[in-house]
């Protein structure tokens, strides 16, 4: 650390107790990863399962019925990962804060969930006129062909925080 | 399912990742994607280390030269650098190391560690550049 410079918040972070043991004791980290890798399978295999469900594929399954059962996993999913990417982030806040895929991969995951509002507020308030049978509408379609993207999208920036920083 | 079903998925897919490739490619378009350390330029150094971050998901420590250079190294995480011996007693502040390692692409005084011959043993840590 520079001499005399006030350490930046993200240092000071890096520096408490918490960061500390998250970083130097030998398996917090390797855990902290495994199970971020268990909330990307939930949270982004569900989307994905249930995204292309509103693409208009496997019709005979209501949508209403599938949200039911799916999107539990995917608040499960995205719970945990919010839990253990703010743990990760902590350990070492100074390097992630500066990581620019980490940066491109929060505006993927704002933009994911302001399209999901879009959706949830829009097409998906009727979703009892075309939930069975029924090619949903564009509208929904490109919710979700944009929900698909964007979720790729966040899992292949937080790769990738390790290769572009 | 059968593969004809599966077809228009495969093709969303691509769709999907499509977008996606051309998003990141224009974020990222001045960026060559290299590994960190270059594979090329292999450099052996010996001095006192010091500054020992024995942590995840990498160790890093610095190694000053005799002639004063101070190199930043860096190395595998904990799990892997105990497995091979490469212990907090044995990389600790004050010991003195011979170490050979791959100059980073990025900064100036950065070494991705190779081997390394510490407290009367030495230790391969990797054998490609990362």
């Amino acid at each position: 650390m520079e001499t005399g410079e006030p350490s930046s918040i993200w240092e000071q972070v890096a520096a408490s107790g918490l960061a500390v043991a998250l970083r130097e004791n030998a398996w917090a980290y390797p855990l902290l990863e495994t199970l971020h890798i268990l909330g990307l399978a939930l949270a982004v295999g569900g989307i994905i399962v249930f995204d292309v469900r509103l693409l208009g594929y496997a019709r005979s399954i209501a949508v209403v019925d599938l949200s039911r059962h799916v999107l539990r996993f995917v608040l499960a999913g995205i719970t945990i990962n919010v839990a253990t990417g703010l743990a990760l982030f902590i350990s070492d806040a100074a390097e992630f804060a500066g990581n620019r895929s980490l940066h491109v991969k929060l505006v993927l995951i704002a933009l994911a969930f302001v399209n999901a509002g879009l959706y949830q507020s829009g097409p998906g308030r009727d979703v009892g006129t075309w939930d069975r049978g029924d090619v949903p509408p564009l509208r929904v379609r490109l919710h979700a062909a944009a929900s698909i993207a964007l979720w790729l999208g966040v899992m292949t920036a937080g790769r990738m925080m390790a290769y572009l920083k | 399912m059968s593969l004809i079903a599966l077809r228009p998925i495969a093709r969303a897919a691509l769709v999907a990742f499509s977008i996606l490739a051309a998003g990141t490619g224009t974020v990222f378009a001045h960026h060559t994607f290299v590994t960190k350390y270059d594979a090329g330029k292999l450099l052996t150094v010996s001095g006192v280390i010091g500054n020992v971050r024995y942590s995840n998901p990498h160790i890093f420590f610095d190694i000053t030269a005799k002639n004063g250079t101070t190199w930043t190294v860096e190395t595998e995480g904990i799990l892997v650098a105990r497995s091979k011996g490469l212990t907090e007693q044995v990389l600790k502040d004050g010991a003195t190391a011979t170490l050979s390692g791959w100059v980073s692409r990025e900064k100036s005084a950065e070494l991705g560690l190779k081997s390394i011959t510490i407290g009367g043993r030495s230790i391969s840590m990797r054998g490609t550049a990362r």
